[in-house]
């Protein structure tokens, strides 16, 4: 039982950033793939770069969670993940520029 | 981790307990000059100490390079990367929704046969039901299930299966207890100053749901920005933006990022935002009046004093009842399932390792697949405090939990079910018609909701009249500090007598998701989200806050303790399975205790000093219903429990300050700028040694406050005594009976229980009144035994950090020590000294210097 991918630590698996839509607030969506994201008293946070995500909301299965890029960011940022409480966690997650993005029809 | 290892962890575990009660020990015999009893045995001390730093943690876990490899191909839609899971998720799916059906048809059932639409309405969970359900019931009530039950009966099983789970540890602590009662219920009894704690006869009670619609703001807070760094002595500063505050149905798409929900097909996925799939599963509806517009679903069990014969109603009478509204914490909340909501697909292509792909994007209408009902998990208080006579609603925030609120909708949705309450009040033909008494108001707040109900009580203050209600005590437990490091002057959340005229706090010190833990963060806002100690620090109306020595964080809410509660498979559902079993609090998600990263956890993980869940409910309807008691129901014996006068019923320690009285008078509380002066305007002097300061964990980590104090190092130079002068117009105290103060020591060495244990306590000082013409001091070897209820610091170790906290507690003395013979007159009293005597490297800390009347 007590495998490695039932541990509780969040772990980030993959991150997706998407422009946000005309009249949505912020510059980019981010929604992070992952695990054990659990809704605690001491909320998640998350930052790319220095850029802190806003309106992070987590997914209610712990498997992730999304939020908002004020600005737009920075190639080679890189995202940090963690609890309110504690040291941030690096992440391998890293917003490339040369990123052809989802092109939406 | 194998069996031998877990073995080892639980023994190290129970050697541990064995050595903090020890240290108990020791530290009461020191403050009651007594030995301290003991039946207890345990391993030889060379055993114990080949133990003592035993890490007996598992190691962490950690995603391996094939996984990051794999992640980073899918930088774009998951699904695609991992078709496998994602088919496995389509079925996983499928699976739910129909577990889902099945509860939901046996809810539809008991609703029906119930009576009740509410419920049943629920369930679908569409905007259409929405609507239906705020009309089906303007007055928004369905009946709950098990309406009445004998409180006593309740109580005795609940006593009975607590015994059964208490330790030697509470043995010892009973005998203490009864012991240290006795002695102190006969110094009080000499003094004078207690009436006897009484119980009122417990009314019959009654429990319903309630559900109406009311138009409110969401509102969505920033991200808090560090202003000033933190350095070697001092905290850093925070801001915190302005919240944004919508009620647009176009807002809930706007304001919130664009989530995706993958399909059982690997290429289609649902998309949605968090905003939307409130209003589809109910939790908010279209305002009737106003199509551009929503409205909020106020959700919540509401138990009330019931007439024994017609439980449906009120006890005869014509007497307005106090009302008392709680709100919950954040938790899991909504698990959502998705069908096509039927609007424009559209297309993307995104890379893969395969080459280019297309996606198909598909609006979602949200439905709830299972929902944890955190408001439920206070039932048991409920009931008590309608046993005494309190209407209370407990609030559902669950669409504040879903939109990742820290504060501000929580509290507006606070306000807003006081506003409901009082259209029962003033509406003709209800139930409550003229029966409520908003003039008399608690507020209780769970984890953020303690946040929540603190800024709910300031921003009634400044509501009009005629809305505003009486506010007369704030109930924090196991609180979020959120606004304690925002910079000076601006939106500290501090509890005046002018919102209210109470304030208690109650924190476990197992609370392993409020910590007070913040690590290495000292570069990144460290200090952002405090404890209740920081909500006590700040507070200056009447207080009180009880440290409660192995209280945890969930268990003062039953919901989120019970898996049966939880979607299958979910972290919270599997938190709530190792919190069934005695672990410590939230070991699961602290990323800093090793033995967390695995589930089942491991028996290194157990701590045996951790209550049950019994116990917290015993414990919250003494202290949370004690309180209420005292200040909605002005019954003040009940100040006593809060005082160290009685003690709980369960002998649990407890570490307690309080500023209380029917009548007070703060000298000093130190907390402005000026050494000079005390609050009431006297000279002050300070000898060297002696200094007004911060008394904060950059002193010393284990340190919880966030406050200005005393602080006295070893004496030096020729003067030695701390005089505060009490100017003409304060200098009469004869209506007074008290005089009381908030001390601690720095203990040179927290590591271990032993360590605690050995050092001196109480520490050397002599507090002396002056009238002019006698002057008569009392030292501690007077003083601490008048209060028998100090604890130690309470010893902690999670992960690699000292939790271990090091508080100040309220000590009193009687002002007749200071009368008498030879004694001085309290009619004229011309101020008050202190002489401290500390040890090198233990320097004493004093604040709340006060006299009162209890």
């Amino acid at each position: 039982m007590a495998a490695a991918s039932e541990s509780y630590r969040p772990r980030v698996l993959s991150a997706q950033f998407v422009p946000a839509r005309e009249g949505q607030v912020g510059h980019t969506n981010i929604a992070v793939v992952g695990e054990n994201f659990v809704a605690r008293a001491v909320p998640v946070v998350a930052r790319l770069g220095s850029q802190p995500v806003s309106r992070l909301v987590l997914r209610s299965d712990g498997r992730g969670f999304a939020g908002i890029l004020e600005q737009a960011p920075n190639a080679g940022d890189r995202l940090f993940v963690g609890y309110a409480d504690a040291e941030l966690q690096r992440t391998h997650v890293v917003y490339r520029s040369d990123d052809p993005g989802p092109r939406v029809a | 981790m194998g069996a031998a290892d877990d073995g080892e962890g639980e023994w190290h575990r129970a050697q541990g307990s064995i050595r903090e009660r020890r240290a108990a020990d020791r530290f009461l015999a020191a403050l009651t000059g007594k030995a301290a009893h003991s039946r207890r045995r345990g391993p030889s001390p060379a055993a114990r100490e080949s133990h003592e730093d035993c890490g007996c943690g598992g190691g962490g876990g950690g995603a391996s390079e094939a996984e990051h490899e794999a992640a980073a191909n899918l930088h774009y839609g998951y699904a695609e990367a991992f078709p496998d899971d994602a088919e496995l998720e389509g079925e996983r799916l499928h699976e739910l929704a129909f577990e889902a059906s099945q509860d939901e048809a046996a809810l539809i059932e008991a609703a029906l046969a119930e009576g009740g639409l509410i419920e049943a309405g629920l369930i679908e969970a569409g905007p259409a039901e929405a609507e239906r359900e705020g009309e089906s019931d303007e007055l928004g009530f369905d009946e709950a299930e098990g309406d009445e039950s004998d409180p006593h009966a309740r109580q005795a099983g609940e006593q009975e299966h607590t015994d059964d789970e208490e330790s030697e540890y509470d043995e010892s602590a009973f005998d203490r207890s009864v012991h240290a009662e006795a002695e102190y219920a006969e110094a009080a009894l000499d003094e004078g100053t207690y009436e006897q704690l009484g119980e009122a006869a417990p009314l019959a009670h009654h429990c319903v749901e309630l559900s109406v619609f009311r138009g409110l703001d969401m509102t969505v807070d920033g991200n808090p920005t560090l202003v000033t760094a933190p350095t070697a002595t001092t905290p850093p500063e925070l801001s915190l933006p302005a919240p944004t505050s919508f009620r647009t149905i176009a807002g809930l798409d706007s304001n919130f990022a664009t989530e995706e929900e993958p399909t059982a097909n690997p290429r289609e996925f649902f998309t949605f935002t968090r905003g939307r799939a409130l209003l589809d599963t109910g939790h908010l509806r279209v305002d009737p009046g106003n199509a551009a517009l929503f409205q909020v679903r106020l959700r919540g069990l509401l138990c009330h004093p019931a007439d024994a014969a017609q439980p449906q109603r009120l006890p005869a009478g014509t007497e307005r009842l106090p009302v008392v509204v709680i709100v919950h914490g954040n938790h899991t909340a909504l698990d959502f399932a998705f069908v096509d909501a039927g609007g424009p697909r559209r297309t993307r292509t995104v890379a893969s390792s395969a080459g280019p792909v297309t996606q198909t994007l598909i609006p979602g209408r949200a439905s709830v697949r299972h929902e944890v009902r955190s408001y439920r998990g206070y039932r048991d208080l409920q009931e008590h405090l309608a046993s005494l006579g309190i209407v209370s609603v407990s609030l559902d925030t669950n669409a504040a939990n879903e939109i990742g609120s820290l504060i501000r909708f929580r509290a507006d949705l606070v306000l807003a079910m006081l506003d409901h309450l009082r259209s029962l009040d003033t509406t003709p033909g209800t139930t409550f018609t003229g029966r409520l008494d908003l003039s008399k108001v608690g507020l209780v707040g769970h984890s953020r909701g303690g946040d929540a109900v603190a800024m709910a009580a300031e921003l009634n203050r400044t509501r009009a009249a005629g809305t505003a209600c009486g506010v007369r005590a704030v109930v924090t437990i196991s609180p979020t500090d959120f606004t304690g490091m925002l910079t000076p002057g601006s939106a500290r959340l501090r509890m005046s007598a002018a919102t209210t005229a109470s304030y208690l706090s109650i924190y476990g010190s197992h609370d392993g998701d409020v910590s007070g833990s913040f690590g290495s963060l000292r570069s990144q806002g460290w200090g952002f989200v405090g404890t209740g100690f920081r909500h006590y620090d700040r507070a200056t109306t009447q207080r009180a806050m009880v440290f409660i020595h192995g209280a945890t964080h969930n268990r003062f809410n039953q919901v989120w303790i019970t898996p049966a509660e939880h979607a299958v498979g979910s972290p919270a559902r599997r938190l709530a399975e190792s919190q069934a079993d005695n672990f410590d609090d939230e070991p699961a998600v602290d990323p800093r205790k090793p033995a967390s990263t695995a589930f089942p956890l491991p028996a290194a993980n157990r701590d045996a000093r951790v209550l049950s869940d019994a116990a917290h409910r015993t414990l919250s309807r003494e202290y949370v219903g004690g309180w209420l008691e005292l200040w909605l129901m002005g019954r003040w014996a009940q100040a006593q429990r809060f005082t160290g006068a009685q003690a709980n019923s369960l002998g649990t320690p407890v570490g307690l300050q309080w500023k209380l009285g029917r009548s007070l008078r703060t000298i000093d509380n130190f907390d402005d700028a000026n050494p000079a002066l005390n609050v009431e305007g006297g000279a002050i002097t300070l000898p060297p040694f002696v200094r007004e300061q911060l008394i904060e964990l950059t002193d010393l980590p284990q340190i919880p406050h966030n406050d200005r104090g005393l602080r006295a190092l070893p004496p030096s130079g020729a003067a030695r005594v701390y005089r505060s002068e009490i100017p003409v117009t304060a200098r009469d105290w004869s209506s007074l009976n008290a005089l009381t103060f908030r001390i601690a020591k720095h203990f040179p060495d927290v590591r271990t229980p032993s360590a605690i244990g050995a050092a001196a306590f109480p520490p050397n000082f002599e507090i002396a009144l002056f009238d002019g013409t006698h002057r008569r001091a009392v030292d501690q070897t007077v003083i601490a035994p008048l209060n028998p209820r100090t604890v130690p610091p309470y010893h902690r170790i999670m992960g690699s950090e000292n939790l271990t906290k090091v508080h100040l507690q309220t000590w009193q003395v009687p002002l007749s020590r200071f009368t008498g013979p030879g004694g001085v007159s309290l009619s004229s009293i011309v101020a008050v000294e202190i002489s401290f005597d500390a040890r090198a490297g233990e320097p004493i800390n004093l604040d709340t210097l006060s006299a009162v009347q209890l």
